[in-house]
């Protein structure tokens, strides 16, 4: 994604500040009531002030801070995000007053000393995935002691997209029917591969090359004649890829304080959303499946357009990244009356909450039509304790819900596992299963 | 959650996570608001001889840091001296403390306590009020010796206003060469 940046022209000067006119003002007068009433000492006192205000006059800048406010460059991933702000500085400002604020954070503010063009560096700490509008900086210009100053100027939000962290999965499970003539599993037929199936007589249709002579030798030599009889081939089991639609459930997006869940008040930025985990958790999953040489395809059950087509490589990866990127809660779509249609045989890794009963609809419709299905649970850590006894009651109900729901799910033969520590060893379990009604 | 909050039915609140303002060296403004109410309070109590009157200033010019408060004192001070006796201490004590006032007005004033303070700002204000003092505590002196009569021997004079001149574009130009 191309780094994004945000500029503002130079600022014009203003006049002296309110507060400096009347210190100017008050020191005016008693230098002249220490003349008035032949009192040096009296009127040395307003001195320093009225020094202060000629020498602001004397090197009033020729126009105040220009910014410029871009994130740092590369990927950037949850965690520390930066940016940089360059203060383009006449040689008259002195210094500036930098505020940067973020939503759902604490603004920070510094006066900095300005003499020079420089470049400022602000980062903050997020746990949050996705497209942020991230940093807005407002300054004001001072001039030699805050006599002169401009105002306030503003630069951003910049839009920063925030990847989430890569997790490493080891083994992953595939669907009941692979496709395809070539890849990395093997299949049950009969072709082109490395795993031996069986050894054969030798029919025409097999290459010359799989005829395996020592068992051609022991079997169909004849010592009388010293020829030998039928060839025997190797036969080996085919190569295959496998086709994998990631479905994600954008239609909520919830934090881990379950008092945010009504409304009014913003998840943190420090707690990952559900919608966070199900980023990271499409992403991993796809970056394991396209490491194998599989193809992976996106679905978005929030939205009414076109899929993610499963498709291999590098490219693909990115592609699947950006979208990933973009998904957010928009409106309540439309009630689907049929699971989007997906490719035969595909492996359906849906992520979700689950805290309605549409998803696990369509999860359910999905392996009823014969493809593997594979529930990630995205439901964060929850914490209820600032919920009232009446919100604690109507959580209970929801979650006892739920429950139900994914106990449904597993009944009809969908694989659920949870996106948290041991997910890595649950996918490699899943792996590992023989779940019924596939035909490996 | 405090028997406060549970009392005022609130749930307590988690700060939110800060943005970093990654410079130079900082200082935080409260370190500089204290520090400035300190010294004007030294300088208020050693002119007034009563260091309740000189915190109360102190507590004043740190805890408001706005530019009112030091215009205050240099009015009130003004006036103040005028009930007195000219002392060559006094006027710069209180040309001082004034200067100091200001200053921490004008470096705190605009930030939350929180905020910070680049120290190479620090350094370049420190200067900037150096030379400005030295300036000021020149021009008391000569109003004293005004106000007492001219020292007998003319060339001492001379060679004082031309020692203050060389501080000052010393200083000037140190400030130039160290902040750049």
């Amino acid at each position: 994604m191309s780094v994004p940046a945000r500029r503002t022209r130079a600022a014009p000067l203003v006049i002296a500040s309110a507060t400096a006119v009347g210190a100017a003002l008050a020191a005016a007068l008693v230098l002249a009531l220490g003349v008035a009433a032949g009192r040096p000492d009296v009127a040395v006192v307003a001195v320093p002030v009225l020094l202060t205000s000629f020498w602001a006059g004397l090197r009033r800048p020729a126009r105040m801070t220009g910014l410029r406010l871009r994130s740092a460059p590369g990927r950037v991933e949850s965690g520390e995000i930066r940016a940089d702000l360059t203060l383009d500085s006449d040689a008259g400002v002195e210094s500036v007053l930098v505020r940067v604020a973020a939503q759902g954070y604490r603004s920070a503010e510094a006066l900095l000393a300005a003499d020079r063009a420089r470049v400022v560096g602000a980062s903050l700490q997020t746990a949050r995935t996705g497209v942020h509008e991230l940093f807005r900086v407002d300054t004001i210009s001072h001039g030699f002691g805050a006599v002169l100053t401009s105002d306030p100027a503003t630069v951003g939000p910049i839009p920063v997209a925030v990847h989430p962290l890569p997790r490493p999965l080891a083994q992953m499970p595939l669907p009941f029917r692979l496709a395809g003539l070539t890849g990395n599993h093997t299949s049950r037929r009969v072709g082109e591969g490395y795993e031996v199936h069986d050894v054969h007589e030798f029919a025409p249709g097999d290459r010359l090359k799989r005829i395996d002579w020592r068992v051609s030798a022991r079997r169909a030599y004849d010592p009388r004649t010293g020829r030998l009889g039928t060839l025997y081939a190797r036969r080996t089991f085919a190569t295959a890829d496998a086709t994998v639609m990631i479905v994600i459930d954008s239609r909520d997006d919830v934090g881990p304080d379950v008092e945010t869940w009504a409304g009014g008040t913003d998840a943190r930025m420090d707690a990952a959303t559900s919608l966070d985990i199900a980023r990271e958790a499409a992403t991993a999953i796809a970056r394991a499946y396209l490491d194998m040489g599989d193809r992976v395809g996106l679905d978005d059950l929030g939205r009414r357009r076109r899929p993610v087509p499963p498709g291999v490589g590098r490219g693909h990866a990115e592609r699947l990244a950006q979208r990933l990127l973009r998904v957010a809660p928009e409106g309540w779509p439309d009630k689907r009356e049929r699971a989007p249609q997906l490719p035969s045989g595909a492996l359906v890794v849906l992520c979700s909450t689950f805290l309605d009963d549409e998803a696990a609809r369509m999860g359910r419709q999905w392996r009823s039509h014969g493809h593997r299905v594979i529930a990630v649970d995205t439901v964060p850590r929850l914490s209820t304790r600032y919920l009232t006894p009446l919100q604690d009651t109507a959580f209970r109900l929801i979650m006892l819900d739920r429950a139900q729901r994914i106990r449904e799910l597993r009944r009809t033969g969908v694989e659920v596992v949870g996106w948290n520590d041991t997910s890595a060893a649950e996918l490699h379990a899943a792996a590992r299963s023989r779940t019924q009604g596939g035909r490996r | 959650m405090s028997v406060l909050d549970r009392l005022a039915g609130s749930r307590p609140e988690h700060p939110r996570p800060r943005i970093s303002i990654e410079g130079a060296a900082m200082v935080p403004a409260w370190v500089v608001a204290v520090a400035g109410g300190l010294v004007t309070a030294l300088g208020v109590t050693v002119l007034v001889d009563e260091w309740v009157v000189g915190a109360l200033v102190g507590a004043a010019v740190a805890a408001i840091r706005h530019s009112a408060v030091a215009t205050g004192l240099l009015v009130l001070g003004a006036f103040w001296m005028l009930q007195q006796e000219p002392d060559p201490v006094r006027c710069a004590v209180l040309t001082l403390v004034v200067h100091v006032a200001a200053v921490t007005a004008r470096l705190t004033g605009p930030l939350s306590l929180t905020g910070a303070i680049e120290t190479r700002l620090l350094i370049r204000v420190g200067a900037a009020f150096a030379v400005i003092q030295v300036i000021a505590q020149a021009l008391g002196g000569l109003a004293f010796a005004a106000l007492t009569g001219l020292p007998p021997m003319p060339w001492v004079g001379v060679a004082g206003m031309l020692a203050v001149c060389g501080a000052v574009a010393a200083g000037i130009s140190w400030v130039r060469r160290s902040t750049d």
